[in-house]
């Protein structure tokens, strides 16, 4: 029977030395893989430069700048009024103001740009900074994005010439 | 008083006669692969007050955006270059880019490599793993208003400064008095250099003969833990 419990004794013990090892090689892949990760992350910086929306595509070939907002934020605000005071309607480019709170909507009342008020879509998009610019070419495919730090930065990633901005 | 420097060590300053003149200001190197980076570590607000008092804010072109719970500023100077400033709840963090038009996208690479906390006790931005970032060379500023300031360094780091020769015995260390003299034999700037088992600390007088600096260099004590 002596024998019998050591020889147990023995068996679970070297049972829970295999664990250890299994779980240290486990966490050993964990760290592997957090490192990959994040290598992978710094090579391809804030976010993969091709994303697709479809609904930022266009019938009319032109291309869609959208400008992604949050609430608490005066910059996203008056760059948002920037945006709308620029974009009109014989200008070969879509405008689009993105954001998650219905109350970013009224920055662009009474313009041509198309608020799109969708927490979901804002979440796909996944902007690091607001407010940031993002331009999708007429098949929704996303070309670039910028965060925009002040007005004169929005009409240069907007290409708005001298003409437009002094009729603005 | 105990507060928390960026590398994550808690600093302890003890035994200051008078209050100092604000949150503690840190300067700290990040080396990772592409070289190195300097960071400031300052009270929230810090480098706009202080670029304003200076005189320097109207030669800025300032840019804004939020991120992270937080302002990011880009200070963009056309003679020298970019300051990037993150303004957190509490503290900021601010680095140096050369030249102009600098995207804040390059700002935020950097940032993302660290695990950046900001709490009252203070920021810290610890290197994410994998990142290949270390942090070293930390300096932490204060002043007392018009006594003097306070400069303390991990002792580690500051080997090659401590003097050969035996300074004066105080309070679990060692301390040497250094003046600068100008031609005519003056004291310029005196300082106190003091080391105990954590920090190399140098205190410098806002006047040379001061009192109230004497009190500050007889009972201040500074530890890194």
């Amino acid at each position: 029977m002596r024998a019998f419990l050591d020889s147990l004794a023995v068996l679970s013990f070297l049972g829970t030395v295999l664990l250890l090892f299994a779980f240290a090689a486990m966490l050993n892949m964990v760290r592997e893989l957090q490192a990959k990760l994040l290598r992978a992350q710094a090579a391809v910086p804030a976010a993969p430069t091709v994303r697709a929306v479809d609904r930022f595509g266009s019938d009319d070939g032109a291309p869609t700048f959208v400008l992604v907002v949050s609430e608490h934020c005066p910059n996203c605000r008056d760059r948002a009024h920037r945006l709308a005071a620029v974009a009109g309607p014989d200008l070969s480019w879509h405008a689009v103001l993105l954001a998650s709170a219905e109350r970013c909507a009224e920055w662009v009342a009474d313009s041509q740009v198309l608020p799109v008020i969708d927490a979901a879509l804002v979440g796909t998009v996944a902007v690091g900074a607001t407010p940031t610019l993002v331009k999708y070419s007429a098949d929704g495919r996303e070309e670039w994005r910028r965060v925009v730090g002040s007005d004169d930065d929005l009409d240069a990633l907007l290409a708005v010439d001298s003409a437009e901005r002094l009729s603005a | 008083m105990q507060v928390r420097a960026p590398n994550g060590r808690s600093l302890t300053v003890d035994g200051n006669p008078q209050p100092f003149i604000g949150g503690w200001a840190y300067l700290l190197w990040a080396h990772g692969p592409k070289g190195g980076t300097r960071f400031q570590v300052t009270p929230a607000g810090a480098a706009e007050v202080v670029s304003k008092q200076m005189g320097e804010w109207s030669k800025y072109t300032v840019r804004e955006a939020q991120w992270n719970g937080g302002r990011l500023l880009s200070l963009e100077d056309p003679q020298s270059g970019t300051n990037m400033v993150w303004v957190g709840p509490h503290n900021e963090v601010s680095t140096f880019f050369a030249g102009t038009g600098v995207p804040f996208e390059a700002f935020m690479d950097i940032l993302a490599l660290f695990d950046i906390q900001d709490k009252p006790e203070g920021l810290t931005m610890l290197p994410r793993a994998g990142s290949g970032m270390t942090l070293g060379n930390l300096l932490a500023v204060n002043t007392i208003d018009q006594v003097c300031s306070v400069q303390v360094k991990p002792v580690e780091e500051a080997s090659e400064t401590i003097p050969r020769s035996a300074g004066r015995r105080v309070r679990g260390g060692s301390m040497w008095r250094v003046d600068e003299r100008d031609s005519a034999g003056a004291v310029q700037t005196r300082s106190v250099f003091m080391v105990n088992d954590s920090t190399a600390t140098t205190v410098v007088a806002a006047r040379p003969d001061d009192t109230r600096f004497i009190n500050v260099v007889e009972s201040i004590s500074c530890r890194l833990g």
